[in-house]
């Protein structure tokens, strides 16, 4: 009987089983782990990764492959196998190959329907000249109306796991740091060149991609096991901080460093962001696949995912194996087979001419493997060495251009700037002796470097301790380059296969696309997908390239590469987006806000009260006794100095200098193109000291705009600058009885002949000295603006509920606020006007003083007065039907048509008037009072609205404000 | 990432900071016609060699000033404080290495000032 007789007959029986303990298993047999796959109970151990405890329970497919649905097997049992992604539990697209298993999980393969075993959609293979490349593109363009149904059948096809929208936010983190060295990659190079480095005096930062440090050495012999948990011992003794199952995704400008942090303890996943001085690539290499028909049997595997399997997890892979070895990676694979008890049928060796043509068997199960002789060799297991690929994104991120060379069929780094090193394997080869010896020089190189430039960064800050002696010298490279050994070129042998796994993009494909014109190696990438799948072109790009020099006649160098881009591996965007750090800013009174009922809202990062129940009855009570409303977020600034005057002239369109002392005075800020930026009321409280307000979202705009015309144009001015808005919690007191209530509260005189509209004291409120008050009125009634120092605010604010019982005292929010500045016929900046509006639209002539000497956008409003015709003009309205009100933006048409004229800026039903008022954009030439105006409703119903004649609607002559 | 080199606080991330773009000079605002001001508004020069450039430190120290960068390879040189007390700077500004591409690194020019 066959060898493989019983595997034949049971199609996909078990074909893989635990070993006896082995020397260097990473497994803990003391500590089994139940978990469920594929809906059966199962057990692992302790430190089997998903995959390998899949494979030790007996089972050989893992998942389906994305396009073509064909069952796949492991390939290469690491992060990169890309037969190998599962669901587990609520998380799709688990690279199963690297995940190490956790108690009771459930895990379940993917790109299956409705099952692993039978899959219906496994007929896309039957119909595979539909899915060609360019399917897409070619087949569900035309015609467009069928888009909507090509969608929902084409989303059924759509590959990957499952997402569970219920699944509750992870934590995420991130952090900071500066290490003098970071080591990407912990194998014997870079194990050797970070412990170097720290011995030399550096700081070291260790990021091994594995969970394990050692590289190729720990799936190696038992020397080889012993020889890396050595090189771990030295770099721990060192101090190197070491980070497994990390990855450095990406290097910029000056070495700005990119790195994934999976293992954290706490966090989901943990962006580290660092600024390397010198940044040490020791990536080494990565396995090829070998194209060939039937290469992604389940069954055929590389070297490294048999040795994996073996001396790591103690899994046997097989039964009876071909092994088709170009290298050394090969041979220690027979020898490690061996040792587990798998019957070798047959070594090929590339290197005397040996081939391998196809494999032949079931969908499930490799049960043949031709050779490039003719013979066919039984074989549940084919494992080929046939080179490899050298992972160099982070070089070619640091500007490198890695060059091919033919002799040892891989690329190598042609050059990095001087804060970026590479060793190892990326860079030539030789015995695990040479290559520690040129990981250790490497390491002292990298720490010489990075001591010139420390001392370089620390004497070039004005600020820093004196740093100690001259700067040190740049050490030159004279490291002795490694060897490059020989190796046969193998890309493809005779026939076709799969080059891309995880994309199902094969030889064939490549082939055909480049005949239909898609020759240059990006378009065959974008236009077949090859290498663009969860892999990244670490398995595939060097055969797609192959293949295509193949196909254009040319060679590989003449061909090039694909760009490597950032990320090395992915992260999830969970770990980009890091604890969520923005701030919420509150004013000292917000605890009574939120006991008294006020609803919230956010207003830039202030929470706010919008109302405490009914805005309208607010606004009412405002009119007719007396209101308070919270305005601290109101942007302040102290202004002191002798030159106060000229800046507010230079900042402000209006004039400032004869502002008498205990007067403050509105004004309206422009950018130097004319455009409206901000405003506000500003006082003068001392001859050389004044406060000025800005809008709550310009607070710190206004702050840096001052600073920049100061520093940059008038350094000369004697004029200081503090942001005071939060020093000062800001209280308006609104309403016929707001001098009665502040009257009980201050000493203050407030009759109107003391401390008449648009003046400023300072004094005594509720027993608080050092209050500002000014008396303005945004609302359009008697309105004293209280600002208290922050930490009293909600004291004062308490005395005036309190002594205010018997006036019908009562708090009001922003939306009472709103409407009450509609009824007066104030504009918003930001809501009123845009990106475009000059000062002028604003119909605030009077404020635009030409005859000033300069002003910030003074040519700018000269010439937009002189092209009025060509700016529309801020108009109120009021609306026809009382009980329509148009939302925010709604357009203003010409009768009849879609012509846009203008835009309704602001509306809202006035509850003083019992009207629908608003603000509006329109032409110049429909400014009339009574103009009609027809506005479309978000419905497509049409009304209209008539201009009026102040921007006021109420109280235009403003005698409420003035008694 | 970029390290810009703050004349008070020295090398910071890129993100510390503000660029307002390439440094210019106010036109007169009584005389400009609207070419120039438009020049001063929107028209900027994209060479690939070195350019003045003003920054603002706006986590750090909060002044505004003016390095010279090389806009092919993101070297920096020599900030030029705009009449602030904290004084020119002595120092020669460096990157940490910065990319690849090191043209412009021997420009004389390149040297302390």
């Amino acid at each position: 009987m066959s060898p493989l007789d019983k595997i034949v007959r049971r199609n996909d029986a078990p074909s893989m089983s635990r070993l006896p303990r082995r020397a260097g298993e990473v497994i803990d047999r003391s500590r089994p782990i139940a978990f469920t796959w594929n809906g059966k109970p199962t057990t692992g151990f302790d430190g089997d990764t998903i995959a390998s405890a899949i494979a030790a329970s007996g089972h050989r497919i893992l998942s389906r492959s994305m396009k073509y649905h064909r069952p796949r097997g492991l390939l290469t049992a690491d992060y990169w196998d890309p037969n190998a992604f599962v669901q587990v539990d609520d998380e799709p697209n688990v690279r199963s190959g690297h995940r190490l298993l956790t108690p009771d999980i459930t895990v379940g393969p993917q790109n299956v329907w409705p099952s692993l075993d039978v899959d219906i959609k496994a007929a896309n293979q039957l119909v595979g000249r539909f899915l060609a490349p360019g399917f897409y593109y070619k087949t569900f363009i035309h015609p467009q109306r069928l888009w909507p149904a090509y969608e929902k059948v084409l989303a059924q096809f759509a590959p990957g796991g499952t997402v569970d929208l219920e699944t509750p936010l992870a934590y995420f983190d991130k952090r900071y740091v500066h290490p003098d060295v970071v080591v990407a990659g912990g194998g014997p190079a870079g194990l050797a060149a970070a412990t170097a480095a720290a011995n030399a005096g550096a700081s070291v930062l260790l990021v091994e991609h594995e969970h394990h440090l050692g590289g190729h050495l720990r799936y190696g012999s038992t020397d080889d096991q012993a020889l890396a948990n050595g090189l771990e011992v030295a770099a721990r003794a060192a101090g190197v901080e070491i980070l497994v199952d990390s990855t450095v995704t990406g290097r910029y400008e000056d070495n700005w460093l990119g790195i994934v942090q999976r293992s954290h303890p706490i966090a989901e996943e943990r962006l580290i962001k660092a600024r390397a001085k010198t940044l040490v690539v020791a990536a080494g290499l990565i396995e090829r696949p070998y194209v060939f028909a039937g290469n992604d049997r389940p069954g055929v595997m590389l070297s490294g995912a048999v040795r994996r399997l073996v001396n790591m997890y103690a899994v046997k892979p097989g039964e009876r194996a071909v092994v088709f070895t170009a290298n050394d990676s090969g041979d220690h694979a027979v020898a490690t087979l061996e040792e587990a008890g798998v019957e070798i049928a047959e070594v090929v060796d590339a290197r005397t001419g040996g081939n391998i043509v196809s494999t032949d068997g079931t969908q499930r199960a490799t049960h043949e493997v031709e050779l490039g002789d003719g013979r066919r060799v039984e074989a549940d297991l084919l494992v080929t060495a046939v080179g490899w690929t050298a992972p160099t994104s982070l070089l070619n991120m640091s500007g490198d251009h890695p060059v091919y060379d033919p002799a040892s069929a891989r690329f190598f780094p042609s050059g990095t700037p001087d804060n970026v090193l590479s060793t190892g394997g990326i860079v030539g080869d030789g015995t695990t002796d040479q290559l520690i010896e040129h990981g250790r020089v490497t390491g002292e190189l990298a720490a010489g470097r990075s001591a010139a430039v420390r001392h370089r960064l620390q004497a070039t800050t004005a600020r820093a301790a004196a740093v100690d002696g001259p700067e040190p010298a740049m050490p030159a490279d004279d490291r002795t380059p490694l060897d490059r050994h020989p190796h046969p070129e193998l890309f493809r042998s005779t026939t076709h296969g799969i080059v891309d796994y995880s994309e199902d993009v094969g030889s064939k494909d490549l082939v055909s696309a480049a005949t239909e014109g898609y020759d240059s190696v990006e378009l065959l990438k974008r236009y077949t997908t090859a290498t663009m799948g969860p892999a990244q072109g670490k398995l595939e790009t060097v055969n797609t390239v192959a293949v295509l020099a193949e196909a254009r006649g040319e060679t590989i160098a003449e061909v090039g590469t694909t760009i490597w881009r950032p990320p090395y591996a992915p992260l999830t965007l969970g770990a980009l987006a890091g604890r969520i750090f923005e701030p919420e800013r509150v004013s000292s009174i917000h605890s009574w806000h939120v006991a008294n009922g006020a609803k919230p809202i956010l207003a830039g990062q202030w929470i706010r009260p919008e109302h405490y129940g009914d805005p309208e009855a607010e606004v009412r009570n405002v009119r007719t006794n007396v209101g308070l409303i919270d305005v601290t977020p109101l942007g302040k600034l102290d202004l002191q100095g002798a030159d106060v005057p000229k800046l507010l002239n230079l900042l402000y369109t209006n004039k400032w200098s004869k502002l008498a002392v205990g007067s403050v005075r509105y004004g309206m800020m422009c950018a130097e193109d004319g455009v409206v930026l901000d405003d506000g009321v500003t006082g003068r409280l001392e001859e050389n000291r004044w406060l000025m307000t800005t809008t709550s979202s310009g607070a710190g705009t206004i702050w840096e705009w001052a600073e920049n015309w100061l520093q940059t144009e008038h350094p000369d001015w004697e004029v200081h600058v503090t942001p005071v808005t939060t020093a000062y919690t800001s209280i308006n007191i609104a309403g016929p009885n707001a001098r009665t209530l502040l009257a009980r509260l201050t000493d203050v005189p407030l009759d109107g002949d003391d401390f008449a509209y648009m003046q400023v004291r300072a004094g005594t409120v509720a027993a608080v000295d050092n209050c500002v008050m000014w008396r303005i009125g945004f609302t359009g009634e008697l309105s004293f603006e209280v600002h208290v120092p922050a930490g009293y605010g909600l004291h004062v604010w308490e005395a005036l509920m309190a002594e205010g019982t018997d006036l019908g005292v009562a708090p009001f929010g922003l939306e009472a606020q709103r409407i009450m500045r509609l009824e007066k016929g104030h504009f918003i900046v930001g809501q009123d006007t845009d990106g475009l509006t000059k000062a002028p639209t604003t119909g605030l002539h009077a404020l635009i003083k030409m005859d000033k000497d300069d002003f910030v956008g003074k040519p700018e409003l000269r010439w937009a007065v002189e092209d009025a015709d060509a700016n529309p003009v801020l108009v109120s309205v009021q609306m026809t039907d009382p009980t329509v009100v148009p939302p925010e933006a709604s357009q203003i048409v010409r009768p009849g048509t879609n012509e846009i004229l203008g835009r309704i800026t602001s509306s809202r039903y006035s509850p003083t008037l019992e009207k629908s008022i608003g603000l509006a954009h329109v032409p110049p030439h429909m400014t009339a009072a009574g103009t009609e105006l027809t506005i479309v409703l978000t419905n497509g119903d049409r009304t209209t609205a008539r201009v009026m004649e102040h921007h006021a609607h109420y109280d235009p002559e403003g005698a409420r404000l003035r008694v | 990432m970029l390290l810009v080199p703050c004349p008070n606080c020295g090398p910071r991330n890129q993100s510390d900071l503000r660029l307002l773009g390439a440094s210019v000079s106010r036109p007169d605002p009584n005389t400009a016609t609207r070419a120039e001001w438009g020049d001063y508004l929107y028209l900027r020069d994209n060479p690939a060699d070195w350019i003045t450039e003003s920054w603002y430190c706006r986590s750090g120290c909060r002044r505004y000033f003016s390095l010279e960068r090389h806009q092919a390879t993101n070297e920096f040189r020599v900030p030029v404080l705009p009449g602030n007390k904290l004084g020119a700077s002595t120092y020669t500004t460096i990157s940490v290495g910065s990319s690849g591409n090191q043209r412009g690194a021997n420009d004389e020019d390149g040297a302390s000032k």
